[in-house]
């Protein structure tokens, strides 16, 4: 009785942590090409340092202003926030660059890629939907 | 709006595309920086910036960047500056060129060409000097990135080729290569102020070619980057008259002489670590030419034509750390050092060292607040035109304050 209340119990605490830990993944426009990116792809795109994609067409980087997802993408971009915008700053007042399309919250960034070939953005795989396609990192 | 309304029928004229493409791809950004400064013990850039201080102390630009094509991204800024006597706001075209990225050439391999006017990659920050928000301190070192040259190693008209390649578990390299020129005002400007502060007016300068590159390794620890940087300038030209006191012993005012610097070598070596919220930079320069001066000398005699050479080597060096303490708040402490040495006509040897200190406040993410201190011991930075009494004091120090908004 007292092991089931325990396997019960730690059940619970394992659904539970699962349903705050929301996975991110990334997503690009649902036409496009791209079925994986490597970890430097991923970063030379969200940094700037890579403009096109591989057939040439232009990269549109699409972010949060704030949030969750956003703290998860700079984390995994190995950046602060302030260091990502200043990041960007170089490039656009160099000519190096164009800003990335700030959106308010993540289905916007959801709506906005699956209206917009080749963007890519970085959001809660919950909140993917049609007109979408979700990218691994590898 | 108006401004974007005239932009984008025009770039959609030059590149031959339709209205409504290029409207999709335009971006307009600009900024408007206005600083205070106030030194004690001397001035530096203009004689009112000790004891009552100086609001001559300004940058801002505007520009227009679109993707027209595939791979093809062009666009221009126009600028302007006021630093105590230099610059007076002057518009100028800060960049304007078009890079068209080839992409994956190769297994690992991107490369990208660029032409037209673009600032020049040399060190660290010398191609993000005038952006006041991207870094925590109101200047850069200037033992390294002295503010008065600006306009000389800023920006040239020519091409760029950029390489990078992925190197796996060595990090990743990136290759830059530019050649091209620019072209100097004789009647005012950085250059100018320096030739006429030596008592030499000077007529025309020219420079043949510059040509340089860097390569920089983000080696495969997170955060550290080192870089190398070269820059060449070939047969510089300058011609003027002697005014007053002549830069050269013996040399006869009102006559006229003729400086060929045939190489100017400029070089930097770089270490850039961030860890987290901690930034750590240092850099070392190494700057060599030998100038050949031909003029009239007059020793007790008959006036002759004569040709001096001499040799000229500057080091310099800095440390600095910055730490973002608050998603707000940054601060900044370092050191700089920098020594200049003549050899010939005249040997000279100069050296100053100094420290900074500096705390920035993002406002907002468009708008920022910075105030920097800096103690100086030594005149190098210093020109006795621009001091009240002709005279320099050896140890000075200077206070700025500074805001900049970004959109």
């Amino acid at each position: 009785m007292r092991m089931t209340f325990l396997l019960s119990l730690v059940s619970l605490v394992a659904l539970s942590t699962a349903s705050v830990q929301a996975e991110e993944t990334v997503i690009v426009h649902g036409t496009s090409a791209i079925t994986g990116l490597s970890e430097d792809e991923f970063k030379g795109y969200y940094l700037g340092k890579k403009a096109s994609w591989p057939d040439g067409s232009k990269v549109i980087v699409v972010v949060l202003k704030d949030g969750t997802s956003h703290d998860k993408l700079m984390s995994k971009l190995g950046k602060s926030s302030s260091q990502f915008t200043t990041g960007w700053k170089k490039l656009v007042f160099t000519g190096k660059g164009a800003m990335p399309e700030q959106v308010g919250n993540e289905d916007e960034l959801v709506a906005y890629v699956a209206k917009t070939p080749g963007s890519i953005g970085f959001v809660d795989t919950s909140k993917t939907k049609e007109g979408v396609k979700v990218v691994p990192v590898k | 709006m108006r401004m974007r309304s005239l932009l984008i029928p025009t770039l959609a004229m030059v590149v031959g595309l339709d209205v409504a493409q290029a409207a999709d791809d335009l971006q307009i950004h600009g900024f408007v920086s206005q600083g205070f400064l106030l030194t004690k013990n001397n001035a530096i850039f203009t004689p009112d910036s000790e004891d009552s201080g100086t609001f001559e102390f300004n940058e801002l630009a505007l520009n227009v960047v679109a993707t027209p094509i595939d791979r093809l991204r062009v666009g221009v800024q126009i600028a302007a500056q006021d630093l105590g006597n230099s610059f007076n706001n002057q518009p100028t075209i800060d960049w304007a060129y078009g890079n068209y990225s080839f992409g994956e050439i190769a297994n690992g391999l991107d490369l990208a060409v660029s032409a037209g006017r673009f600032k020049m990659g040399h060190g660290l920050y010398n191609d993000f000097r005038d952006l006041d928000m991207t870094r925590p301190s109101v200047f850069l070192p200037m033992s390294v990135y002295n503010p008065r040259w600006r306009d000389l190693i800023l920006a040239i008209n020519g091409i760029e080729v950029n390489l990078t390649a992925a190197a796996g578990a060595f990090g990743s390299f990136e290759f830059n290569a530019y050649m091209g020129d620019t072209s100097f005002s004789a009647s005012e400007g950085a250059l100018h102020d320096l030739f006429v502060d030596t008592g030499m007016d000077p007529s025309s300068l020219n420079v043949e070619a510059i040509r340089g590159g860097q390569v920089t390794w983000a080696t495969p620890v997170d955060g550290l980057r080192l870089k190398y940087s070269l820059l060449n300038c070939s047969q510089f030209v300058a011609q003027g008259t002697y005014a007053g006191a002549a830069a050269v012993p013996g040399f006869v005012p009102g006559t006229d002489y003729s400086l060929t610097i045939p190489n100017y070598w400029d070089n930097i070596a770089s270490v850039e670590y961030v860890w987290n919220n901690l930034m750590v930079a240092a850099e070392y320069n190494y700057v060599y030419y030998q100038t050949t001066v031909d003029g009239t000398l007059n020793i007790g005699g008959p006036q002759v034509p004569v040709s001096r050479d001499s040799s000229n080597r500057t080091d310099a060096a800095y440390i600095s750390a910055a730490y973002r303490m608050h998603p707000k708040w940054e601060a900044l402490g370092g050191w700089q050092w920098s020594q200049g040495e003549s050899e010939g006509a005249q040997n000279t040897k100069k050296k100053w060292y100094a420290f900074n200190a500096a705390i920035r406040f993002d406002v907002t993410e468009h708008w920022l607040i910075k105030a920097e201190y800096q103690w100086t011991h030594g005149d190098g930075l210093l020109r006795a035109s621009e001091q009240a009494d002709g005279t320099r004091e050896e140890i000075w120090s200077l206070f700025a304050l500074k805001t900049t908004f970004d959109f």
